[in-house]
């Protein structure tokens, strides 16, 4: 299942600047990396060590340490990586924007990205691979989107028994769903060391990250913005 | 964010359509941003039920605009029936709208009587024996059960009429008529029970349908009442969280997450954050906060000159601690550089 785009009617108050800006940024450094570093090469890994969140190299406070928080968000393994990642934030990105403000939402996307890290990191405690990828972040965005239009419709990529469907589905059916295929290879981790290419516990960082930012710190937001939209 | 034009309207299609305590938390939050909009003034009078909030909007009102009749004359009113208010409950029994209906009615003026006793409980509507005789009166069987239930509110040691409303809630055959008699005079629990119990009754999946929609709508202005609404100081430390959150994460990475490492000089740089992004929201974001007021009037400078001199401060207090933990960053960076290649 993967979500393409958000289909309700009424259209956002104002442009998603800083959506835009991200997934610009995002790009950006992807095409970057990818004219500097031919493949898999040890520079490339340097690089990753240097950029990317390394848990053995944040407790140990070598390397970058808080400027890695946020670089890591901006690094992507291949096309498939930050394609899946910045459809997402596409997706949720722009309601989310439209009710923070773009300033806030930096902040919000950033903060998503930083608890992501942490948890990540306190999970994988002694590992030297590096973590990478604005996923963190974007779960923290499809956080909020759960809790300011859980009922949202989406228009989701679904292959049934091989047949591509393209129907409308609740915002938190396909967020619960994506919540919970993190659990289980999660609960892998944490109970027998399991080692998997995807940072489950940072997804679950950034999305329990972002439900305390948003519950808490903005819970006016919530409540205002609960009664007066209608979705 | 809705602008604030957006929100006077929003306030003023939720009053015509009845909802005066959402109305009443729009007008809040508008007047909060713009103090000086009479009509918010004037609407935010007619909207609440408190006496004394009507007095202090009504004078507002007339304040800022002097020769504006109808808000004199709203503002004369209140007035008038605050004097009623004090002469004590017993004095309120011989308010001249209750007195002229009990005369109608001996004299056999029912639909007369019937229009003073509706005039009378708009003006007290803390009158129960008003209620009482309002709802004796009435031939609408919902009036009746609207009447009665607020009598009994307000009294709640008169059995015989509990027991009467009891009965006549029991017997009306039309629960759906009854949640909308209700709804519109703002009594939403007693509307969100009629509601759904025309649901239950329903004979048509239409009339289900209806019951169903109408049960959520009252349920949604429930829970608009129950909003909280912020103090400014609670707003004001709120909207400043954000920079000292980011930098309060990104500080403990920085120490390899354990607080303790922290050097002293970045809980200096926190402090220069907290007090940055109070000073920026303070001047931004929560104009009306009284610590906004005393900050612009103490420099005697024009406003704008203030405004941007204390934008700046703010925006170097915070940007200065960032720059300094990610000057340290890129330096740690170096080594590690050095120790890969």
């Amino acid at each position: 299942m993967m979500p393409l785009n958000d289909v309700e009617p009424n259209r956002y108050a104002s442009f998603p600047i800083m959506t835009l800006g991200l997934i610009m940024i995002n790009i950006m450094v992807f095409s970057y990396e990818r004219m500097i570093f031919t493949g898999v090469s040890d520079q490339y890994y340097a690089w990753l060590q240097m950029y990317g969140t390394v848990p053995a190299l944040i407790l140990s406070r070598e390397g970058g340490g808080a400027l890695t928080a946020v670089t890591h968000m901006f690094l992507h393994g291949d096309i498939w990586h930050i394609s899946g990642n910045m459809l997402a934030l596409w997706v949720f990105g722009r309601r989310v924007e439209d009710v923070c403000g773009p300033l806030r939402f930096l902040m919000f996307y950033l903060v998503c990205g930083i608890f992501a890290d942490i948890v990540s990191t306190l999970v994988l405690i002694d590992s030297p691979i590096p973590g990478i990828g604005a996923s963190g972040a974007i779960y923290g965005i499809m956080s909020a989107y759960l809790i300011l239009f859980p009922k949202g419709r989406i228009r989701t990529f679904v292959l049934f028994f091989y047949v591509p469907l393209f129907p409308k589905i609740r915002a938190y059916w396909i967020i619960l769903y994506l919540l919970i295929l993190q659990i289980g290879p999660a609960a892998m981790t944490l109970l027998s060391g399991a080692q998997y290419r995807t940072g489950h516990w940072a997804h679950l960082g950034g999305f329990f990250g972002g439900l305390f930012v948003f519950l808490f710190l903005r819970a006016e937001a919530y409540h205002r913005v609960r009664n007066t939209l209608p979705l | 964010m809705s602008l604030p034009n957006g929100l006077f309207q929003n306030a003023l299609k939720a009053y015509r359509a009845g909802d005066f305590e959402t109305a009443k938390l729009l007008l809040i939050e508008f007047l909060q941003g713009n103090p000086q909009n009479e009509q918010a003034w004037f609407w935010f009078g007619r909207v609440t039920k408190n006496p004394e909030e009507k007095r202090s909007a009504f004078e507002r009102a007339v304040q800022l605009k002097p020769d504006w009749t109808e808000a004199q004359a709203a503002l004369a009113a209140v007035e008038q029936n605050q004097i009623r208010h004090t002469l004590g409950d017993w004095q309120i029994d011989l308010t001249d709208l209750y007195g002229e209906a009990k005369v109608a009615v001996e004299n056999g003026r029912f639909s007369e009587a019937l229009r003073l006793l509706k005039q009378h409980v708009q003006i007290n509507p803390d009158h129960a024996n008003g209620w009482l005789a309002l709802s004796r009166l009435s031939a609408n069987p919902e009036l009746k059960i609207i009447a009665l239930d607020k009598a009994v509110q307000l009294n709640p040691k008169n059995k015989k009429a509990k027991k009467q409303l009891k009965e006549l809630k029991s017997t009306h055959r039309h629960p759906l008529k009854l949640g909308i008699a209700f709804e519109s005079v703002g009594e939403l629990e007693q509307a969100y029970s009629a509601f759904r119990k025309a649901q239950r009754k329903a004979k048509s999946s239409a009339g289900r349908q209806e019951a169903q929609n109408r049960q959520h709508a009252v349920k949604q202005q429930i829970k608009r009442q129950q909003m909280r609404i912020t103090t400014p100081t609670y707003t004001l430390v709120r909207l400043a969280a954000g920079p000292v959150t980011l930098y309060g994460l990104l500080l403990l990475i920085q120490a390899g997450l354990n607080p303790l490492r922290i050097p002293f000089v970045f809980y200096v740089g926190t402090l220069f954050v907290i007090l940055g992004s109070l000073l920026l929201t303070l001047v931004y974001l929560t104009p009306n906060h009284h610590l906004n007021g005393k900050l612009m009037d103490s420099a005697p400078v024009a406003e704008q000159a203030k405004t941007a001199v204390f934008s700046l401060i703010g925006l170097f207090c915070i940007v200065l601690p960032f720059l300094l933990l990610f000057m340290q960053s890129v330096n740690r960076l170096e080594l590690l550089r050095a120790s890969l290649f």
